[in-house]
């Protein structure tokens, strides 16, 4: 095959990995067998040999199979056929000295590393002139003789798997020129090269699922049934770290798995595109990495070698994308490692992903997806790509954006694209090659860099097909090709390789069983330009450590359209995005490159295996030597400068121990499950970023150093030491941002898997080196182990009414600037000078430095100084002051009766109570104010009260009126009363009430008596009961009542013309007792208990067993309503009538039970019983003479008393009439004035 | 046992005389009673007890506490001689006791009753000093109105009249409404005790 005349510029001289064009697969490969390049890793000699091409991408006949199979992504770009690169027309451009565009191969299978899909939605600009892999796959068509591919070195296992050795060399595109075409058909099940592909003749990384696992070829993405069929290989088994080989005969293996359906992991979130876009080039297998970083120069695509190119690519990747993305690659966050253990919770992507969205990959990361399976790290070979991107939240692919790519720029279009029908969405690609009708469209394949638009049709297809070179032609791969038949789908095919720990990242992802339903891989064409993507990349200072990787394959994600909150990127938000887009070449380190990086610039320099000025072109000198034992201590004496830039970084997040003896990560716990692997470098290891990130928790309250510390941290510093770097580190938080204490140079670095672990030997070694000789530098801006307690980068997870939150931390600096004043000023509150106390002159403690002082236990009263008290403002002094004024009346007379309360408690006070101490001092007395209406009224009243007693002149009362109403039914019902009779009187009113209700009682007591009737004095209250004779003994000598009742009596015989029965307890129980009647067993009735015993306990002779018989008339003398209501309740319905005899106050109570089952009536007050003495004992009451004594005449006194009540009442009326018009009189004068 | 006595009673109430329930309704008031008299005679031993007490811890306040065990000590004494009957001459058949309950409790009662009115008069003669309403006017007016209306004037029959019909309507039926409320308490607070509901017996 002749690749040169197919190249359009046949006089560039070929690339390196040109001589493994023509390179043939393995025969070994197949289902079992070891990949190509874990051959090369093994030591087997690659396929040497130029300009051969392998059989199975040679002839068009032989169905060569392209290195992408159908669910499987695109391989990056640098998989394409070296031999083809030569003279492609994106190596014209990289001969003009610019750096050649990532390649959208690379783009798709970066994608496919991070589980995304490639989403065309944003309009593509043109291709790239150096970066289309369209071009190239069409240069395959053509009979292009296959570069020889470069000679993998046997020492670079893992560069070797990033596509640099043995999987391009198989999957080289054939160079059977136009002829290759035909096992594009065939491969699309129409031709017999199908069944001529041998298995050995397909590439490793095709035969099996090592492709399949891709989860970015959804099969619901639209356009998925334009796709060829190969890409629809289905993933199968990903846990096989060799991809297994095809089966069936009659198709290339490799294609066989086609039929597949496609993956039904949904495209991840599009964003990521741009970001994941992969590189052209790659490190190169044969040579270190850090040379290989180091020659990243751009130089003419013609006399560049392979590495050389790749590193143009990558700096073309960083000046397009410029973002903060780059930040994440100082470490990897937590869900980076947590992606095999909740797949689920990453969205699916409907929608095609959006360039330039979410981008969570480091650049460092890229290429690692071509490392060998088994050198990558466990929980790496564990990851389940498929289910999950790894990249963690994504953005949600925009749905407005265009599935369909937008027609580039003619003049962007390769030649043989021109023209090509898929610029028409419905064009048949497939048809087009002799493939079957797509039956399910994978996920987006962005196209729209292709120039889909420009022309479409077989015709012009052929004519592009013609004007193509025929190393573009020679590409073997129709899947490639079919996948161009699904224009703005993006294709994840990768050309060949892929890693075994790629295949078992998607063990169960469902393959796509059709070529047409593979998406095409991110083409990427939305990239800017060369021109616009400028050349003059550079690496910020502080990424310097990643430049060599940058300059292999690392595609520099573009920024971020929108970050998550959370997303761990903006702990790096100090880093500005144009620190990214830093050239790939390592640049001299400034004074803003942060100490560790160039420490670690040192370290590599110092490294017998590293060149630091190789990769980052700074001596070794120019950096702080670290020796090993302090690698966690400040490694470097920085300027304020130079932590500025960390300010954005905790001091966790470079906390990374590159010393090779001691694991530099330290352990939180001995069980975590991401421990550090047994190997001592693993200082950048996923384990040690998990610990660091992942499963480190910030304290919320400053604890005491963690037991975790790293082994080769340097001994705890003193007590004393750990006050001062606490001071010290208050202090530096004050106004000093925040240095990453403890971190080394290269703890700053992210975790690497342990693909690196060459280079972390090599910057281990050269710390190592280090050691012993250089000298320990401590920093006292903040004691490392405080700086990990209190990692300033990681959130911080705060705890509050059982909900837990994350919330990122700031630096101080990062702070507005009322908040740091504020934060200064609360830490100067917060943190007191720490002066020794001075030594004591005197006591036994003198002279002794820092001995507590004497306290002063006893402390004067008067010594008390008044402290703060309330600030009084002079509004509300004055408000005091009017309710003190408006409570001066209250007070008046509270003293008043406090001065009657002390005079009172004076007189039976003794002398202890007088003695003792009064802890509360006197209120002062106020004097107490004359109250002339008070005196007015009481003397007024008193007046007319006495005066009738004294003299008949004021008796301007009538006589008492006569008994009417219930008043006359009292009279009338005493009158039914029989000689004999047994009137119970209740006596329910105690001395309170005896002087209204004592003149009543005589009245009806008197007239009961001389009716001849027998009163019985019964009382449920007991001083009731004792009153009750005392009513009645008066009664009983009274000589015209004797003379009355002619009974020839001298006096009432008590317990004979009289009972007082005493107290009858129970109240309203007690009184319903009297209604029961009570009997012995022979039917005899027996004395009722209540009448059974006297005041005294004498038993009476009452034969009363039943009130409703023997009793005549129940008389309730009732001076509170709850006595008279009892009465009248419990006894209602008794047959025996009931007359209430109560005070005037109780005369509405006493109305509502005049009623024929209770009271037949009442006599209220005294005004009642004058009127009934007056109508019914005039006879019986004795005349009134005057005293013997006595010369003045004074009136009867109970004529007085009633004339006394009369003119008491109206003097009462006369008082209240007054006070109400002068207090009206007031009331109106206020209200006038007012 | 407050519910079964309740109950008890309840239904001995609703049975018919010399019923058995009615008879067992009878046996619980008894008992009742019988409780309620022990229950008077703890009640002034606690009270002897707590003054008691007092003085002896020389409590503040103790004075009282002597005066009222000196007190409690002499009316049981008297009625003790009273009972005795050893009061000889003029005294001979007197009950000194009573004498003395009249003479001390009654009259002290008494005298504090009648400060009452002179504390009511001050009262309503002040009424309207803070502030006049109508409701003011209207509480003064009827005041006078049933105090003029109580004396008998010849010439004020008709505020006499106008007193009767006041107690009798408006101040009766504003009773009968307390005394309906009063019975609807009772029967709720029956209610309750039966249920269990309230128990404050417990406390």
């Amino acid at each position: 095959m002749s690749d040169q005349p197919n190249f359009p510029n046949d006089d560039r001289p070929p690339a390196p990995w040109e001589q493994y064009a023509g390179q043939e697969p393995p025969e070994s490969a197949g289902p079992d067998a070891a990949p190509p390049w874990e051959q090369f890793a093994a030591g087997d000699a690659p396929p040497s040999g130029a300009q051969q091409t392998p059989d199975w991408a040679s002839p068009p006949e032989s169905a060569p199979e392209l290195p992408a199979p159908s669910s499987a992504p695109m391989p990056p770009s640098d998989e394409i056929p070296r031999g083809l690169t030569g003279d492609l027309p994106w190596m014209d451009y990289d001969q003009a000295g610019q750096p050649g565009q990532p390649s959208e191969m690379d783009d798709f299978l970066f994608n496919f590393e991070n589980d995304e899909v490639p989403a065309p939605q944003e309009p593509v600009p043109p291709p790239a002139p150096g970066g289309g892999v369209i071009r190239r796959l069409k240069r395959d068509d053509q009979p292009t003789p296959p570069a020889p591919p470069p000679e993998p070195p046997a020492d670079e296992e893992w560069m070797r798997a990033f596509g640099e050795t043995a999987e391009y060399d198989q999957v080289h595109l054939s160079d059977s020129g136009a002829d290759d075409l035909d096992w594009l058909r065939a491969e699309a099940g129409l031709g017999e090269p199908q069944a001529s592909a041998p298995d050995e003749e397909q590439p490793p990384w095709l035969a099996d699922d090592a492709l399949g696992d891709l989860p970015l070829l959804g099969a619901d993405q639209p356009g998925e049934e334009a796709l060829p069929d190969w890409l629809n290989v289905e993933p199968e088994d990903t846990g096989q770290p060799a991809p297994s080989a095809p089966e069936d005969e009659a198709l290339p293996d490799w294609l066989l798995q086609a039929d597949e359906p496609p993956a039904p992991e949904p495209p991840a979130p599009g964003g990521v595109i741009r970001r994941l876009r992969p590189r052209d080039e790659e490190p190169p297998a044969s040579m270190d990495f850090e040379t290989w970083a180091a020659q990243a120069e751009p130089e003419e695509t013609g006399s560049l070698s392979y590495e050389e190119w790749e590193q143009q690519q990558a700096d073309l990747e960083r000046e397009e994308q410029k973002t903060d993305a780059d930040r994440m690659l100082e470490e990897v966050p937590d869900w980076f490692r947590q992606l095999d253990q909740a797949p689920e919770e990453q969205p699916p992507a409907e929608a095609p992903a959006a360039p330039g969205g979410a981008e969570f990959i480091p650049d460092w990361y890229l290429g690692l997806e071509e490392q060998n399976v088994e050198e990558a790290p466990d929980w790496f070979q564990n990851l389940d790509l498929s289910q999950r991107s790894i990249t963690g939240p994504l953005e949600e692919p925009a749905a407005e954006t265009p599935a369909g790519p937008e027609p580039p720029a003619q003049e962007d279009l390769p030649d043989w694209l021109k023209g090509i029908p898929g610029a028409e969405a419905d064009a048949d690609w497939a048809a087009a090659f002799g493939a079957p009708p797509a039956t399910e469209t994978p996920a987006e394949v962005d196209l729209s860099g292709l120039g889909w638009g420009a022309e479409t049709g077989e015709a012009a297809w052929d004519a592009s097909l013609d004007a193509l070179p025929d190393e573009e032609l020679m590409l073997p791969d129709t899947g490639l090709l079919a996948s161009l038949e699904a224009p703005g789908e993006e294709e994840p095919a990768a050309p060949g390789e892929v890693p075994d720990w790629l295949q078992a990242a998607a063990p169960e992802q469902p393959m796509i069983a059709r070529p047409e339903d593979i998406p095409f891989p991110d083409l990427d064409l939305d990239q800017e330009p060369l021109e616009e993507a400028g050349t003059d990349l550079e690496v910020p200072g502080e990424l310097a450590w990643m430049a060599g990787y940058a300059a292999t394959d690392i595609p520099v994600p573009t920024p971020p359209a929108e970050e998550e909150p959370e997303d761990f990127v903006e702990r790096f938000e100090p880093l500005e995005p144009e620190d990214f887009a830093q050239p790939a070449i390592p640049a001299p380190l400034d004074e803003d490159a942060p100490a560790w990086l160039r420490e670690m610039a040192a370290d590599v320099g110092t490294s017998p295996d590293l060149d630091v000025k190789d990769l980052f072109g700074q001596e070794p000198g120019d950096v702080e030597p670290v020796p090993a034992s302090e690698e966690r201590e400040p490694s470097y004496v920085a300027s304020e400068e130079e932590l500025d830039w960390l300010t954005g970084l905790s001091s966790e997040d470079l906390i990374i121990n590159p010393e090779p003896p001691a694991p530099a990560v330290p352990e939180p716990e001995p069980e975590a499950p991401h421990a550090a692997p047994a190997e001592d470098e693993f200082s950048f290891d996923s384990a040690a970023i998990d610990d660091l990130l992942g499963l480190y928790t910030p304290p919320e309250i400053a604890p005491e150093p963690e037991p975790e510390m790293p082994p080769a941290e340097a001994a705890p510093p003193a007590a004393e030491q750990e006050v001062e770097d606490m001071s010290g580190w208050f202090e530096e938080i004050t106004g000093v941002p925040m240095e990453p204490e403890g971190a080394p140079p290269g703890e700053g670095v992210p975790s690497q898997p342990a693909d690196f672990e060459d280079l972390e030997q090599a910057f281990a070694a050269g710390r190592a080196a280090e050691a012993d000789e250089a000298p320990l530098v401590q920093s006292t801006d903040q004691p490392e182990w405080l700086g990990e307690m209190r990692p300033s980068g990681l959130p911080v997870n705060v705890r509050a009414g059982g909900a837990e939150t994350s919330v990122p931390q700031k630096q101080v600096i990062e702070l507005p600037e009322r908040v740091q004043a504020f934060h200064h000023l609360v830490e100067s509150e917060l943190i007191p000078p720490l002066a020794p106390p001075p030594a004591p002159a005197s006591g036994p403690l003198a002279g002794i430095a820092g001995a507590l002082p004497l306290i002063e236990l006893a402390v004067l009263p008067e010594a008390i100084a008044p402290t703060q008290g309330p600030v009084i403002t002079p509004e509300q002094q004055r408000r005091a002051d009017r309710l003190q004024a408006l409570l001066g009346l209250t007070e008046v007379e509270e003293d008043e009766a406090i001065v009657v309360e002390d005079a009172a408690f004076g007189v039976l006070a003794t002398d202890e109570e007088a003695a003792e101490p009064v802890e509360v001092a006197k209120r002062p007395r106020r004097r107490v104010r004359f109250k002339a209406d008070r005196l007015f009224v009481t003397l007024l009243l008193l007046v007319g009260l006495i005066v009738p007693f004294a003299t008949d002149a004021v008796h301007f009362a009538d006589e008492p009126p006569a008994l009417s109403g219930d008043q006359r039914a009292v009279a009338e019902t005493i009158n039914e009363l029989q000689p004999g009779d047994y009137v119970l009187f209740a006596f329910e009113y105690g001395p309170t009430s005896a002087g209204e209700l004592d003149a009543l009682t005589e009245a009806v007591l008197r007239d009961v008596l001389v009716r001849g009737a027998i009163p019985l004095a019964l009382s449920t209250n007991p001083a009731g009961a004792l009153h009750a004779r005392g009513v009645i003994e008066p009664l009983t000598g009274a000589e015209r009542l004797l003379n009355v009742r002619a009974q020839g009596e001298s006096s009432l015989v008590f317990g004979e013309d009289y009972y007082v029965l005493g107290y009858l307890p129970g109240d309203a129980i007690g009184v319903r007792m009297l209604r029961n009647s009570y009997q012995d067993e022979d039917g005899v009735p027996q004395l009722h208990p209540a009448f059974n015993s006297d005041l005294y306990g004498d038993e009476t002779d009452l034969v009363i067993n039943i009130i409703e018989d023997d009793v005549a008339l129940i008389a309730v003398i009732g001076g509170e309503s709850e006595s008279v209501r009892t009465w009248a309740e419990q006894l209602n319905g008794l047959d025996v009538p009931k007359i209430a005899l109560v005070t005037a106050a109780l005369e509405p109570l006493a109305i509502p039970y005049v009623e024929a089952e209770a009271y037949a009536g009442y006599l209220a007050g005294y005004r009642d019983a004058a009127s009934y003495n007056a109508s019914r004992n005039a006879n019986t009451r004795e005349p009134y003479t005057v005293p013997d004594g006595i010369e003045f005449d004074v009136p009867n006194p109970e004529t007085a008393r009633w004339h006394s009540g009369a003119l008491g009442a109206a003097i009462a009326a006369g008082l209240i009439a007054l006070g109400m018009v002068i207090n009206l009189f007031r009331g109106l004068v206020r209200r006038g004035r007012r | 046992m407050v519910i079964s006595a309740g109950l008890v009673t309840v239904v001995g109430l609703l049975s018919d005389e010399g019923s058995a329930p009615a008879l067992l309704m009878t046996f619980t008031i008894q008992m009742i009673a019988v409780v309620a008299a022990i229950a008077v005679l703890i009640g002034v031993l606690n009270l002897a007890a707590v003054h008691l007490g007092r003085f002896a811890h020389a409590e503040h306040g103790w004075p009282y506490s002597v005066v009222m065990l000196f007190v409690m000590v002499a009316v049981i004494v008297l009625s003790i001689l009273d009972r005795a009957e050893i009061w000889s001459g003029e005294l001979e058949g007197e009950q000194i006791s009573l004498r003395a309950f009249e003479a001390v409790q009654v009259s002290l009662e008494s005298a504090l009753a009648a400060l009452l009115a002179f504390f009511l008069v001050f009262a309503a003669y002040r009424l309207m000093r803070r502030r006049v309403t109508v409701w003011s006017l209207v509480f003064s007016v009827t005041l006078i109105v049933v105090l003029v209306g109580w004396i008998p004037f010849e010439e004020l029959d008709v505020l006499a009249d106008v007193r009767d019909w006041l107690v009798r309507v408006p101040v009766s039926a504003g009773m009968r409404g307390l005394l309906i409320g009063v019975g609807l308490g009772t029967v709720m607070v029956g209610i309750r005790v039966l249920l269990g509901q309230d128990r404050s017996y417990k406390s």
